[in-house]
Protein backbone atom coordinates (compact mmCIF):
# COMPACT_ATOMS: atom_id res chain seq x y z
CA UNK A 1 0.00 0.00 0.00
CA UNK A 2 1.56 3.33 -1.18
CA UNK A 3 1.60 6.33 1.19
CA UNK A 4 4.67 7.96 0.43
CA UNK A 5 4.83 10.75 -2.05
CA UNK A 6 5.94 8.93 -5.39
CA UNK A 7 6.52 12.34 -7.12
CA UNK A 8 5.10 13.11 -10.32
CA UNK A 9 7.90 13.72 -12.87
CA UNK A 10 10.21 11.12 -11.43
CA UNK A 11 7.13 8.52 -11.38
CA UNK A 12 6.61 9.44 -14.85
CA UNK A 13 10.26 8.94 -15.86
CA UNK A 14 10.60 5.28 -14.46
CA UNK A 15 7.60 4.46 -16.22
CA UNK A 16 9.61 5.67 -19.14
CA UNK A 17 12.38 3.81 -18.61
CA UNK A 18 10.43 0.46 -17.67
CA UNK A 19 8.78 0.99 -21.28
CA UNK A 20 12.51 0.81 -22.34
CA UNK A 21 13.23 -1.88 -20.40
CA UNK A 22 10.08 -3.79 -20.77
CA UNK A 23 11.27 -3.56 -24.94
CA UNK A 24 14.97 -4.93 -23.74
CA UNK A 25 13.34 -7.49 -22.11
CA UNK A 26 12.17 -9.08 -25.11
CA UNK A 27 15.22 -8.08 -27.14
CA UNK A 28 17.45 -10.06 -25.17
CA UNK A 29 14.69 -13.40 -24.90
CA UNK A 30 14.91 -13.25 -28.87
CA UNK A 31 19.03 -13.02 -28.52
CA UNK A 32 18.90 -15.58 -26.34
CA UNK A 33 16.52 -17.83 -28.00
CA UNK A 34 19.06 -17.97 -30.89
CA UNK A 35 22.45 -18.27 -28.77
CA UNK A 36 20.79 -21.54 -27.47
CA UNK A 37 20.47 -20.88 -24.05
CA UNK A 38 16.39 -19.48 -23.36
CA UNK A 39 17.34 -17.23 -20.51
CA UNK A 40 16.99 -13.94 -20.08
CA UNK A 41 19.09 -12.65 -17.33
CA UNK A 42 17.45 -11.30 -14.83
CA UNK A 43 18.56 -7.59 -14.76
CA UNK A 44 19.52 -5.53 -18.03
CA UNK A 45 23.13 -5.21 -16.23
CA UNK A 46 23.00 -9.16 -15.97
CA UNK A 47 23.30 -9.18 -11.80
CA UNK A 48 20.68 -11.93 -10.07
CA UNK A 49 19.47 -10.41 -6.70
CA UNK A 50 21.37 -12.33 -3.62
CA UNK A 51 18.55 -13.89 -1.97
CA UNK A 52 21.23 -15.64 0.74
CA UNK A 53 24.90 -14.88 1.43
CA UNK B 1 6.35 5.57 27.58
CA UNK B 2 6.73 7.24 24.32
CA UNK B 3 5.72 7.34 20.98
CA UNK B 4 9.14 6.87 18.81
CA UNK B 5 10.00 7.71 15.40
CA UNK B 6 7.83 8.24 12.35
CA UNK B 7 5.69 4.98 12.13
CA UNK B 8 2.56 6.00 12.67
CA UNK B 9 2.34 6.90 9.00
CA UNK B 10 2.24 3.92 7.86
CA UNK B 11 -1.25 2.81 8.60
CA UNK B 12 -0.40 -0.67 8.84
CA UNK B 13 1.04 -0.47 12.13
CA UNK B 14 2.41 1.81 15.13
CA UNK B 15 5.55 1.76 17.06
CA UNK B 16 5.92 2.67 20.78
CA UNK B 17 8.65 2.33 23.64
CA UNK B 18 7.27 0.84 26.78
CA UNK B 19 9.25 -0.52 29.91
CA UNK B 20 12.03 0.30 27.67
CA UNK B 21 11.36 -2.45 25.21
CA UNK B 22 10.48 -1.36 21.18
CA UNK B 23 6.91 -2.62 20.59
CA UNK B 24 5.08 -2.35 16.79
CA UNK B 25 1.15 -2.64 17.06
CA UNK B 26 -0.09 -4.05 14.17
CA UNK B 27 -3.61 -3.87 12.32
CA UNK B 28 -4.56 -6.76 10.48
CA UNK B 29 -3.37 -6.05 7.04
CA UNK B 30 0.13 -5.17 9.27
CA UNK B 31 -0.01 -8.78 11.04
CA UNK B 32 -1.11 -10.36 7.52
CA UNK B 33 1.78 -8.75 5.89
CA UNK B 34 4.51 -9.36 8.73
CA UNK B 35 4.12 -12.61 9.05
CA UNK B 36 4.40 -13.16 5.38
CA UNK B 37 7.61 -10.83 5.40
CA UNK B 38 8.98 -12.84 8.59
CA UNK B 39 8.31 -16.48 6.95
CA UNK B 40 10.52 -14.85 3.54
CA UNK B 41 13.92 -16.52 2.77
CA UNK B 42 15.81 -13.59 2.16
CA UNK B 43 14.77 -11.67 5.14
CA UNK B 44 15.78 -14.42 7.61
CA UNK B 45 18.91 -14.46 6.33
CA UNK B 46 19.11 -10.96 6.75
CA UNK B 47 17.73 -11.02 10.23
CA UNK B 48 20.46 -13.80 10.90
CA UNK B 49 23.13 -11.85 9.66
CA UNK B 50 22.05 -8.88 11.52
CA UNK B 51 21.40 -6.35 8.81
CA UNK B 52 17.30 -6.90 9.27
CA UNK B 53 16.36 -5.90 13.31
CA UNK B 54 15.42 -9.13 15.45
CA UNK B 55 11.43 -9.27 15.46
CA UNK B 56 9.05 -11.64 17.23
CA UNK B 57 4.72 -11.42 17.45
CA UNK B 58 4.10 -11.52 21.07
CA UNK B 59 1.61 -14.58 22.38
CA UNK B 60 -2.16 -13.00 22.56
CA UNK B 61 -1.66 -13.45 26.08
CA UNK B 62 1.54 -11.21 26.56
CA UNK B 63 -0.34 -9.05 23.71
CA UNK B 64 -3.51 -8.86 25.86
CA UNK B 65 -1.75 -8.07 28.72
CA UNK B 66 0.44 -4.96 27.15
CA UNK B 67 -2.84 -3.88 25.68
CA UNK B 68 -4.71 -3.29 28.58
CA UNK B 69 -2.19 -1.45 30.15
CA UNK B 70 -3.74 2.26 30.50
CA UNK B 71 -0.83 4.27 28.84
CA UNK B 72 -0.98 1.71 26.00
CA UNK B 73 -4.61 1.52 25.89
CA UNK B 74 -4.54 5.57 25.36
CA UNK B 75 -1.62 5.73 23.18
CA UNK B 76 -3.56 2.81 20.60
CA UNK B 77 -7.15 4.08 20.84
CA UNK B 78 -7.92 4.82 17.71
CA UNK B 79 -6.54 1.79 16.30
CA UNK B 80 -7.82 -1.55 15.57
CA UNK B 81 -5.03 -3.97 17.06
CA UNK B 82 -4.83 -7.03 15.73
CA UNK B 83 -0.95 -8.02 16.70
CA UNK B 84 1.99 -6.95 18.77
CA UNK B 85 5.48 -7.29 17.59
CA UNK B 86 8.43 -6.62 19.47
CA UNK B 87 11.86 -5.71 18.00
CA UNK B 88 15.69 -5.56 19.37
CA UNK B 89 15.94 -2.44 20.77
CA UNK B 90 18.97 -0.12 19.54
CA UNK B 91 21.85 0.45 21.84
CA UNK B 92 21.75 3.80 21.11
CA UNK B 93 18.46 5.33 19.19
CA UNK B 94 20.25 7.76 16.61
CA UNK B 95 19.20 9.15 13.52
CA UNK B 96 19.79 10.60 9.78
CA UNK B 97 20.29 14.42 10.46
CA UNK B 98 23.74 13.06 13.08
CA UNK B 99 25.10 10.69 10.28
CA UNK B 100 28.15 11.17 8.58
CA UNK B 101 27.61 11.18 4.31
CA UNK B 102 29.34 7.79 4.54
CA UNK B 103 26.62 6.46 7.11
CA UNK B 104 23.82 7.89 4.57
CA UNK B 105 25.49 6.19 1.65
CA UNK B 106 25.74 2.73 3.76
CA UNK B 107 21.68 3.10 4.72
CA UNK B 108 20.96 3.66 0.73
CA UNK B 109 23.21 0.56 -0.06
CA UNK B 110 21.39 -1.60 2.46
CA UNK B 111 18.01 -0.17 1.49
CA UNK B 112 18.76 -0.75 -2.12
CA UNK B 113 20.29 -4.59 -1.28
CA UNK B 114 16.96 -5.05 0.42
CA UNK B 115 14.77 -4.17 -2.64
CA UNK B 116 16.39 -6.16 -4.86
CA UNK B 117 16.87 -9.59 -2.44
CA UNK B 118 13.10 -9.69 -1.69
CA UNK B 119 12.39 -9.96 -5.39
CA UNK B 120 12.62 -13.67 -5.74
CA UNK B 121 10.70 -13.79 -2.90
CA UNK B 122 7.60 -11.69 -4.27
CA UNK B 123 8.46 -9.37 -1.56
CA UNK B 124 9.70 -5.66 -2.21
CA UNK B 125 9.46 -2.21 -0.24
CA UNK B 126 7.09 0.04 -0.05
CA UNK B 127 8.52 3.09 1.33
CA UNK B 128 13.05 4.14 0.58
CA UNK B 129 13.70 6.57 3.68
CA UNK B 130 16.86 6.53 6.12
CA UNK B 131 14.51 6.31 8.71
CA UNK B 132 13.89 3.42 8.11
CA UNK B 133 17.62 2.36 9.40
CA UNK B 134 19.62 2.82 12.11
CA UNK B 135 23.23 2.14 13.17
CA UNK B 136 24.17 -0.49 16.05
CA UNK B 137 27.52 0.21 16.09
CA UNK B 138 29.14 1.10 12.55
CA UNK B 139 26.52 -1.68 11.42
CA UNK B 140 23.46 -0.09 9.18
CA UNK B 141 20.37 -2.08 10.12
CA UNK B 142 17.12 -2.06 8.88
CA UNK B 143 14.86 -1.56 11.83
CA UNK B 144 10.91 -1.19 9.94
CA UNK B 145 9.66 -4.44 9.03
CA UNK B 146 6.66 -3.19 7.74
CA UNK B 147 8.18 -1.25 4.69
CA UNK B 148 8.50 -4.63 3.38
CA UNK B 149 5.09 -5.75 1.51
CA UNK B 150 4.49 -8.48 -0.84
CA UNK B 151 4.72 -7.14 -4.53
CA UNK B 152 2.69 -7.50 -6.99
CA UNK B 153 4.48 -9.82 -9.55
CA UNK B 154 2.98 -8.10 -12.54
CA UNK B 155 4.34 -4.38 -11.58
CA UNK B 156 7.55 -3.40 -13.11
CA UNK B 157 7.70 0.20 -11.13
CA UNK B 158 9.48 1.02 -7.83
CA UNK B 159 6.89 3.25 -6.47
CA UNK B 160 9.76 4.70 -3.32
CA UNK B 161 12.21 5.65 -6.30
CA UNK B 162 11.28 9.31 -5.80
CA UNK B 163 11.27 9.00 -1.75
CA UNK B 164 14.72 7.49 -2.24
CA UNK B 165 15.85 10.28 -4.54
CA UNK B 166 14.95 12.54 -2.11
CA UNK B 167 16.28 11.13 1.09
CA UNK B 168 19.12 9.68 -0.51
CA UNK B 169 20.66 10.16 -3.76
CA UNK B 170 19.83 14.02 -3.65
CA UNK B 171 21.01 15.07 0.18
CA UNK B 172 24.65 13.22 -0.78
CA UNK B 173 24.61 14.36 -3.96
CA UNK B 174 24.62 18.63 -2.22
CA UNK B 175 26.81 17.13 0.09
CA UNK B 176 29.20 15.84 -2.24
CA UNK B 177 29.28 18.54 -4.62
CA UNK B 178 28.75 21.93 -2.54
CA UNK B 179 29.05 20.40 0.87
CA UNK B 180 26.08 21.00 2.80
CA UNK B 181 26.13 19.26 5.70
CA UNK B 182 23.07 16.34 6.15
CA UNK B 183 22.22 17.94 9.70
CA UNK B 184 21.42 21.08 7.35
CA UNK B 185 19.05 19.14 5.42
CA UNK B 186 17.29 16.56 7.64
CA UNK B 187 17.07 18.33 11.13
CA UNK B 188 14.65 20.97 8.82
CA UNK B 189 13.78 18.08 5.81
CA UNK B 190 12.20 14.98 7.31
CA UNK B 191 12.01 14.00 3.77
CA UNK B 192 15.21 15.50 2.08
CA UNK B 193 15.33 17.30 -0.95
CA UNK B 194 12.99 17.65 -4.01
CA UNK B 195 14.32 18.18 -7.36
CA UNK B 196 13.32 21.47 -7.65
CA UNK B 197 15.74 22.11 -4.38
CA UNK B 198 18.80 20.88 -6.32
CA UNK B 199 17.58 22.17 -10.00
CA UNK B 200 19.04 25.94 -9.27
CA UNK B 201 22.25 24.88 -8.15
CA UNK B 202 23.33 23.26 -11.20
CA UNK B 203 24.46 25.47 -14.10
CA UNK B 204 23.07 24.89 -17.70
CA UNK B 205 25.49 22.74 -19.10
CA UNK B 206 25.19 20.25 -15.86
CA UNK B 207 21.20 20.28 -16.32
CA UNK B 208 21.71 18.08 -19.36
CA UNK B 209 24.46 15.93 -18.55
CA UNK B 210 22.98 12.49 -18.49
CA UNK B 211 23.51 11.79 -14.64
CA UNK B 212 21.61 15.04 -13.58
CA UNK B 213 18.74 14.79 -16.56
CA UNK B 214 16.70 11.95 -15.01
CA UNK B 215 17.35 12.61 -11.32
CA UNK B 216 16.90 16.49 -11.25
CA UNK B 217 16.05 17.86 -14.80
CA UNK B 218 13.42 15.48 -15.79
CA UNK B 219 11.61 15.45 -13.03
CA UNK B 220 11.21 19.61 -12.98
CA UNK B 221 10.55 19.93 -16.23
CA UNK B 222 7.82 17.83 -16.47
CA UNK B 223 6.89 17.02 -13.26
CA UNK B 224 4.51 19.95 -12.85
CA UNK B 225 2.53 19.32 -16.10
CA UNK B 226 1.90 15.19 -15.19
CA UNK B 227 0.48 16.45 -12.19
CA UNK B 228 -2.42 17.68 -13.41
CA UNK B 229 -2.86 13.97 -15.51
CA UNK B 230 -4.07 11.40 -12.48
CA UNK B 231 -3.52 8.62 -14.76
CA UNK B 232 0.49 8.57 -13.95
CA UNK B 233 -0.84 7.66 -10.82
CA UNK B 234 -2.63 4.43 -12.08
CA UNK B 235 -0.86 1.29 -11.33
CA UNK B 236 0.71 -0.14 -14.19
CA UNK B 237 1.14 -3.79 -15.17
CA UNK B 238 2.93 -5.66 -18.04
CA UNK B 239 1.29 -9.27 -18.78
CA UNK B 240 4.64 -11.69 -17.88
CA UNK B 241 5.79 -11.24 -14.47
CA UNK B 242 9.24 -12.76 -15.65
CA UNK B 243 9.21 -9.26 -17.38
CA UNK B 244 8.33 -6.55 -14.63
CA UNK B 245 10.74 -8.35 -12.62
CA UNK B 246 13.53 -7.95 -15.23
CA UNK B 247 12.91 -4.15 -15.32
CA UNK B 248 12.47 -3.56 -11.83
CA UNK B 249 15.60 -5.69 -10.76
CA UNK B 250 17.36 -3.33 -13.83
CA UNK B 251 15.77 -0.19 -12.92
CA UNK B 252 16.77 -1.12 -8.82
CA UNK B 253 20.35 -1.64 -10.25
CA UNK B 254 20.32 1.53 -12.05
CA UNK B 255 19.55 3.17 -8.47
CA UNK B 256 22.64 1.27 -6.68
CA UNK B 257 25.05 2.75 -9.36
CA UNK B 258 23.42 6.57 -8.92
CA UNK B 259 23.66 5.86 -5.14
CA UNK B 260 27.74 4.91 -5.83
CA UNK B 261 28.26 7.80 -8.05
CA UNK B 262 27.54 10.37 -5.20
CA UNK B 263 29.74 8.19 -2.33
CA UNK B 264 31.13 10.67 -0.08
CA UNK B 265 34.85 11.50 -1.01
CA UNK B 266 37.60 9.57 1.57
CA UNK B 267 39.82 11.96 1.00
CA UNK B 268 38.29 15.42 2.08
CA UNK B 269 40.09 17.39 4.77
CA UNK B 270 38.59 19.43 7.46
CA UNK B 271 39.93 21.78 9.92
CA UNK B 272 40.02 19.50 12.33
CA UNK B 273 40.66 16.09 10.68
CA UNK B 274 44.12 16.16 10.65
CA UNK B 275 44.00 17.21 14.57
CA UNK B 276 45.72 13.84 15.93
CA UNK B 277 48.35 13.35 12.96
CA UNK B 278 50.83 16.29 14.05
CA UNK B 279 48.56 19.20 14.08
CA UNK B 280 48.35 19.95 17.54
CA UNK B 281 50.46 20.63 20.37
CA UNK B 282 51.03 17.12 22.13
CA UNK B 283 54.68 15.53 21.94
CA UNK B 284 54.89 11.63 21.13
CA UNK B 285 55.79 11.14 25.45
CA UNK B 286 52.70 13.41 25.87
CA UNK B 287 50.23 11.13 23.62
CA UNK B 288 51.71 8.03 24.62
CA UNK B 289 51.06 9.19 28.48
CA UNK B 290 47.28 10.14 27.63
CA UNK B 291 46.69 7.14 26.39
CA UNK B 292 48.36 4.66 29.01
CA UNK B 293 46.39 6.92 31.44
CA UNK B 294 43.10 6.05 29.51
CA UNK B 295 44.20 2.77 28.76
CA UNK B 296 44.96 2.04 32.70
CA UNK B 297 41.75 3.59 33.66
CA UNK B 298 39.59 1.62 31.60
CA UNK B 299 41.00 -1.42 32.95
CA UNK B 300 40.33 -0.19 36.61
CA UNK B 301 36.70 0.83 35.99
CA UNK B 302 35.57 -1.32 33.06
CA UNK B 303 32.88 0.68 31.40
CA UNK B 304 30.25 -1.28 29.24
CA UNK B 305 29.33 2.22 27.67
CA UNK B 306 31.41 5.02 26.99
CA UNK B 307 30.40 8.61 25.16
CA UNK B 308 33.61 10.08 23.79
CA UNK B 309 32.58 13.84 22.92
CA UNK B 310 34.91 15.38 20.82
CA UNK B 311 35.89 12.00 19.62
CA UNK B 312 38.31 13.80 15.99
CA UNK B 313 39.85 11.00 14.85
CA UNK B 314 38.46 7.94 17.58
CA UNK B 315 42.19 7.17 19.13
CA UNK B 316 40.26 6.90 22.20
CA UNK B 317 36.77 5.45 21.53
CA UNK B 318 39.11 2.58 19.68
CA UNK B 319 41.32 2.08 22.91
CA UNK B 320 37.66 1.78 24.74
CA UNK B 321 36.17 -0.27 22.29
CA UNK B 322 38.99 -2.49 22.21
CA UNK B 323 38.42 -2.74 26.09
CA UNK B 324 35.14 -4.20 25.52
CA UNK B 325 33.07 -1.06 25.83
CA UNK B 326 30.94 0.12 23.56
CA UNK B 327 31.20 3.33 22.23
CA UNK B 328 29.04 6.21 20.96
CA UNK B 329 31.87 8.79 19.60
CA UNK B 330 30.48 12.28 19.11
CA UNK B 331 32.08 15.37 17.11
CA UNK B 332 30.72 18.05 15.54
CA UNK B 333 32.91 18.12 12.85
CA UNK B 334 31.19 15.48 9.32
CA UNK B 335 34.97 14.70 8.12
CA UNK B 336 36.21 13.85 11.05
CA UNK B 337 33.08 11.12 12.03
CA UNK B 338 33.18 10.18 8.58
CA UNK B 339 36.84 9.01 9.14
CA UNK B 340 36.05 7.21 12.35
CA UNK B 341 32.96 5.25 10.88
CA UNK B 342 35.43 4.04 8.40
CA UNK B 343 37.52 3.23 11.09
CA UNK B 344 35.20 1.32 13.06
CA UNK B 345 33.82 -0.62 9.82
CA UNK B 346 37.25 -1.54 8.76
CA UNK B 347 38.19 -2.97 12.97
CA UNK B 348 34.81 -4.18 13.53
CA UNK B 349 34.94 -2.17 16.29
CA UNK B 350 31.71 -0.90 18.79
CA UNK B 351 31.98 2.63 17.91
CA UNK B 352 28.94 4.52 16.68
CA UNK B 353 30.12 7.90 15.39
CA UNK B 354 27.57 10.34 15.08
CA UNK B 355 27.97 14.30 14.23
CA UNK B 356 26.88 16.25 17.51
CA UNK B 357 27.98 19.55 18.79
CA UNK B 358 27.72 19.56 22.51
CA UNK B 359 27.51 23.22 22.89
CA UNK B 360 24.48 22.92 20.30
CA UNK B 361 22.87 18.98 20.50
CA UNK B 362 20.78 17.55 18.54
CA UNK B 363 17.28 18.56 19.26
CA UNK B 364 14.01 16.94 19.46
CA UNK B 365 12.23 16.46 16.06
CA UNK B 366 9.52 15.89 13.89
CA UNK B 367 5.75 15.99 15.24
CA UNK B 368 5.24 17.28 18.07
CA UNK B 369 8.94 17.02 18.50
CA UNK B 370 8.72 13.60 19.68
CA UNK B 371 9.49 11.69 16.49
CA UNK B 372 13.23 11.54 17.12
CA UNK B 373 14.32 12.30 20.85
CA UNK B 374 17.58 14.97 21.55
CA UNK B 375 20.93 13.85 21.89
CA UNK B 376 20.70 14.56 25.60
CA UNK B 377 17.47 12.73 26.07
CA UNK B 378 19.21 9.88 24.91
CA UNK B 379 22.05 10.38 26.73
CA UNK B 380 21.07 11.22 30.05
CA UNK B 381 21.98 8.12 32.18
CA UNK B 382 22.82 6.13 29.39
CA UNK B 383 27.01 5.78 29.67
CA UNK B 384 29.16 4.22 32.28
CA UNK B 385 31.50 6.50 31.37
CA UNK B 386 32.47 10.09 29.73
CA UNK B 387 35.27 11.08 27.72
CA UNK B 388 35.68 14.88 27.88
CA UNK B 389 39.38 14.44 26.11
CA UNK B 390 41.20 18.10 24.73
CA UNK B 391 37.67 19.39 24.51
CA UNK B 392 37.10 21.99 27.25
CA UNK B 393 38.91 24.93 25.69
CA UNK B 394 36.40 24.59 22.63
CA UNK B 395 33.82 24.64 25.52
CA UNK B 396 35.17 27.79 27.24
CA UNK B 397 36.47 29.98 24.75
CA UNK B 398 34.94 28.90 21.68
CA UNK B 399 30.96 28.59 22.98
CA UNK B 400 31.52 30.15 26.36
CA UNK B 401 30.17 27.53 28.22
CA UNK B 402 30.86 28.29 31.94
CA UNK B 403 32.91 25.40 33.32
CA UNK B 404 30.12 24.59 35.96
CA UNK B 405 27.60 24.23 33.52
CA UNK B 406 30.02 21.90 31.49
CA UNK B 407 30.42 19.94 34.50
CA UNK B 408 26.71 19.52 35.25
CA UNK B 409 26.21 18.16 31.97
CA UNK B 410 28.41 15.50 32.32
CA UNK B 411 27.40 14.60 35.81
CA UNK B 412 23.92 14.42 33.38
CA UNK B 413 25.42 12.02 30.88
CA UNK B 414 27.59 9.69 32.88
CA UNK B 415 26.05 6.99 35.37
CA UNK B 416 29.72 7.38 37.31
CA UNK B 417 32.69 7.63 35.24
CA UNK B 418 34.22 11.22 33.50
CA UNK B 419 37.53 11.56 32.20
CA UNK B 420 38.28 15.03 31.23
CA UNK B 421 41.28 16.54 30.45
CA UNK B 422 42.30 20.08 32.09
CA UNK B 423 44.26 22.65 29.38
CA UNK B 424 45.59 25.97 31.11
CA UNK B 425 44.93 29.20 29.44
CA UNK B 426 49.09 29.07 29.21
CA UNK B 427 48.27 26.33 26.47
CA UNK B 428 49.27 27.46 23.22
CA UNK B 429 45.73 25.59 21.88
CA UNK B 430 43.76 27.71 24.60
CA UNK B 431 45.82 30.87 23.44
CA UNK B 432 45.48 29.98 20.17
CA UNK B 433 41.40 30.14 20.50
CA UNK B 434 41.23 32.89 22.62
CA UNK B 435 41.94 35.66 20.15
CA UNK B 436 42.82 38.58 22.26
CA UNK B 437 40.40 37.13 24.91
CA UNK B 438 42.90 35.62 27.65
CA UNK B 439 41.46 38.48 30.36
CA UNK B 440 38.16 36.40 30.21
CA UNK B 441 40.04 33.06 31.76
CA UNK B 442 42.58 35.07 33.82
CA UNK B 443 41.39 33.21 36.90
CA UNK B 444 41.35 30.04 35.70
CA UNK B 445 44.11 27.76 36.75
CA UNK B 446 44.13 23.94 38.19
CA UNK B 447 43.08 24.57 41.30
CA UNK B 448 40.02 26.41 40.19
CA UNK B 449 39.10 23.86 37.69
CA UNK B 450 39.17 21.10 40.66
CA UNK B 451 37.27 22.95 42.95
CA UNK B 452 34.67 23.60 40.73
CA UNK B 453 35.12 20.17 39.70
CA UNK B 454 34.76 18.92 42.68
CA UNK B 455 30.84 20.57 43.49
CA UNK B 456 29.59 17.60 40.43
CA UNK B 457 32.44 14.96 41.12
CA UNK B 458 34.89 13.15 43.29
CA UNK B 459 38.79 12.92 42.09
CA UNK B 460 39.90 9.67 41.84
CA UNK B 461 43.07 10.05 39.78
CA UNK B 462 44.66 12.41 38.17
CA UNK B 463 48.03 12.69 36.08
CA UNK B 464 49.93 15.46 34.49
CA UNK B 465 51.11 14.97 30.91
CA UNK B 466 54.51 15.75 30.85
CA UNK B 467 56.49 19.38 29.49
CA UNK B 468 52.30 20.09 28.82
CA UNK B 469 49.96 23.05 30.48
CA UNK B 470 47.44 19.69 30.89
CA UNK B 471 46.51 17.76 33.17
CA UNK B 472 44.18 14.57 33.19
CA UNK B 473 41.83 13.56 35.56
CA UNK B 474 39.57 10.30 36.13
CA UNK B 475 36.72 11.39 38.70
CA UNK B 476 33.76 9.44 39.89
CA UNK B 477 30.00 11.40 39.41
CA UNK B 478 29.15 12.87 43.32
CA UNK B 479 25.34 12.16 41.96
Amino acid sequence: MLYTDPGSGMLLWQVLVAGALGGLFYVRKIFSFFRGTGRVPVSADGNEPKPQE
Amino acid sequence: MSSLHASFRDPHGRLFQYSDRIFRALNSDGEASLRRVLSSRAVQSFIEKGSIVSTSLLDPKEAHSLLDAPAVSTLLQDMGVAAVAEHEKAPFANYPHEWAPEMLHAAGTLTIELARTGLPDGIGLKDATPSNVMFWGPKPVFIDLLSFEQRDPHDPTWLPYAQFARTFVLPLLVNRRYHIALSQIFTTRRDGLEAEDVYPLLNPLERIRPRFFPLITFPVWFGKRSEEHQEIYKPRRFKNPEQSRFVLNSFLGRQARALNRVRPETRLDSRWSDYMAGHNNYSAGQLDAKQEFVRRMLTETRPGTVLDIGCNTGMFSALAAEQGASVVAVDYDPVVVGRVWRMAQEKGASILPLVVNLAQPTPALGWSNSECRSFLDRATGAFDMVFMLALIHHLLVTERIPLPQIFETARRITKKWLIMEYISPADSMFKRLTRGRAHLHQDLNKEAFEIIAQRYFRIVHSEWLPGSERHIYLMESSA
